[in-house]
């Protein structure tokens, strides 16, 4: 574990009773990294960051921030947003950031600016548990940004977020990543969030990775290929007998989407002719995000 | 690490952003003022009733002596209605809800995620609410100090009354300690506090069932069995009332342990808990 990795986890498990939360989770969450959290729900998503910050404690296993692995220490300069945002109700917005700012050790007063950031500045002096959903959740972006993180970790950012504030989010997301070098780890549901704003990824199903890697070499590692032929009952039937190929679906235009397993379109070109299925088109296309997703948590709910 | 201070100064302000607190403050001193003045009052009241009879004199100046005539019993008298239910109640919603509260309102995770200890938080916490009993005490003392001044002319034994006032601040961190150990195993300031001062009635009524069975024995054996039950916790809560006849041991060190008792098994709890 280096200190210019942001985030290290290895081995680490959680259980709850007999129900196995999370199991030997390694992630690597690289300085400079946008980094997304995916995984269906009850993937262990929340369990894993929970455990990162040591509000639960981990069966086994290691984290370090920076190098750091203290469960206190470590926390130095991270900044939070764990599920839905609490503040104390009988305070304002303004003192609610005070006391977490205070709380942080940090002498980096950036309130005002955050507050106008997350377009909260009029609002400031009013009690926090007067505020909507959206409004609460910009006061928890505010709140991981105090002081001087440079690493956030946030959980579900978007949630109540209107578009205009999600791409507000997104924004200034990539502003800190780019000009301040700050790490970020974002759990969300929204893929197409995620697709737009992460460099870096990782798929957690049932407790346990099942990728991690740049969205990129994601989507690379699964290339479908649309095929085209007068004969489309034919070629069904043709492709059906070859075990290369994988993942057979039709496409509405009639068109037939596949995968191939082993095999370069050339060899499967050439299997087809031999059985006299010619080909018009094989249009290799690239699989979004959310394909990646429900391939490899394989629930496509 | 976050300094301690900056822990301290942040619980402080949320204790007393709350309401609880400030009624804590309002209500000691209203009972430090309405006693003495309730006490002058029967003790007037006497005197009018019995001045044409002099053969009741010798009874009316053992219920004066009773009552009390100077600022000492006055302190002390305000001291036994700061600590009559209302009071304490308030001590335990105040503590339910700087930690189970904020555990159920998740204001507590939020603390967490920044580099603080939970001892630290602990400490912090409890230390917070100490000053906070320790305000309503001075309150408490004060204005019954000042109060009595008008109204009575001596000033009467000021030492037994300040080892009460200190007893009944240890009184109130085990009250506090109680509330926080509880409230490691609920998530709501109302269940906590409920959960609390149920403790507190079981343990007063083994206390008076335990007096009555003692009552009952065979008289050779009562003296051991009234020394057995200086050792319950009740006693131990109730310490800081020796101000009126002097402070026996046992109930003092048994407060001291009753302070260990619940800040040790929270302070392991709480280690472990799912925040």
């Amino acid at each position: 574990m280096s200190a210019s990795d942001a985030l290290v986890t290895r081995r680490l498990s959680k259980s709850f009773a007999k129900h196995k939360a999370l199991g030997d989770l390694n992630i690597n969450v690289h300085a400079g990294d946008i980094y997304g959290f995916l995984g269906p729900n009850g993937a262990g998503k929340t369990t894993a960051i929970r455990a990162i910050l040591g509000l639960t404690p981990a069966d086994e296993g290691e984290v370090s921030i920076f190098g750091e692995s203290d469960p206190v220490l470590r926390l130095k300069d991270v900044g939070t947003l764990v599920e839905n945002p609490c503040f104390h109700p009988s305070l304002s917005a303004y003192d609610n950031l005070k006391i977490s700012l205070k709380l942080s050790g940090s002498s980096h007063n950036n309130i005002d600016t955050l507050l106008d950031l997350v377009g909260l500045t009029d609002r400031a002096h009013q009690k926090a548990s007067t505020f909507s959903m959206g409004m609460k959740q910009r006061l928890g972006i505010a709140r991981a940004m105090l002081g001087t993180p440079k690493l956030l970790i946030l959980d579900e950012p978007t949630n109540g977020l209107d578009p205009k504030w999600r791409k507000s989010l997104r924004d200034i997301l990539l502003t800190l990543s780019r000009d301040e070098g700050v790490s970020i780890l974002i759990s969300s549901h929204l893929l197409s969030e995620i697709e737009q704003t992460c460099n870096r990824v990782a798929i957690l199903d049932q407790g346990r990775l099942q990728y991690e890697g740049a969205v990129s070499e994601l989507r690379g590692n699964i290339q479908t290929y649309i095929l085209n032929c007068d004969n489309e009952e034919a070629l069904n039937q043709a492709l059906s007998e070859i075990p290369q190929v994988t993942d057979q679906q039709y496409e509405a235009d009639g068109a037939i989407r596949i995968q191939l397993k082993d095999w370069t379109p050339a060899q499967l070109n050439r299997e087809l002719c031999m059985q006299k299925i010619y080909l018009h088109t094989i249009i290799p296309k690239q699989i979004s995000l959310e394909d990646a997703f429900i391939k490899l948590t394989k629930d496509p709910s | 690490m976050t300094p301690f201070k900056n822990v301290l100064t942040a619980e402080l302000k949320l204790i007393f952003s709350r309401s609880s607190a400030w009624l804590c403050i309002a209500c000691s001193i209203f009972v430090a003022i309405v006693i003495p003045w309730l006490m002058s009052a029967a003790i007037d009241g006497i005197e009018v009733q019995t001045s044409s009879e002099a053969a009741a004199q010798g009874m009316a100046n053992m219920m004066q002596e009773q009552i009390g005539k100077d600022v000492a019993k006055g302190m002390g008298r305000a001291l036994w209605g700061r600590n009559f239910i209302l009071i304490p109640l308030l001590i335990l919603l105040a503590a339910s809800s700087c930690l189970s509260g904020e555990r159920g309102g998740y204001q507590l995770r939020e603390t967490l995620c920044r580099p603080i200890s939970r001892n630290r938080l602990l400490l912090a916490k409890g230390l917070g609410l100490t000053i906070l009993c320790g305000l309503s005490l001075l309150a408490t003392g004060l204005c019954a100090f000042i109060t009595g001044q008008f109204l009575f002319e001596d000033v009467g034994e000021l030492k037994l009354i300040s080892i009460g006032y200190t007893l009944s601040l240890l009184s109130d961190t085990a009250l506090i300690g109680l509330a926080f150990l509880v409230g490691t195993y609920t998530r709501s300031t109302g269940t906590t506090a409920i959960m609390s001062f149920i403790v507190l009635v079981l343990n007063a009524f083994v206390y008076f069932v335990s007096s009555v069975f003692v009552m009952i024995m065979p008289s050779d054996r009562q003296k051991s069995l009234e020394d057995w039950i200086q050792n319950l916790p009740y006693k131990s809560f109730s310490a800081w009332e020796g101000w009126s006849g002097g402070f026996d041991t046992e109930p003092v060190i048994g407060l001291f342990l009753l302070n260990l008792f619940c800040y040790g098994c929270l302070a392991y709890r709480f280690q472990k808990l799912d925040i």
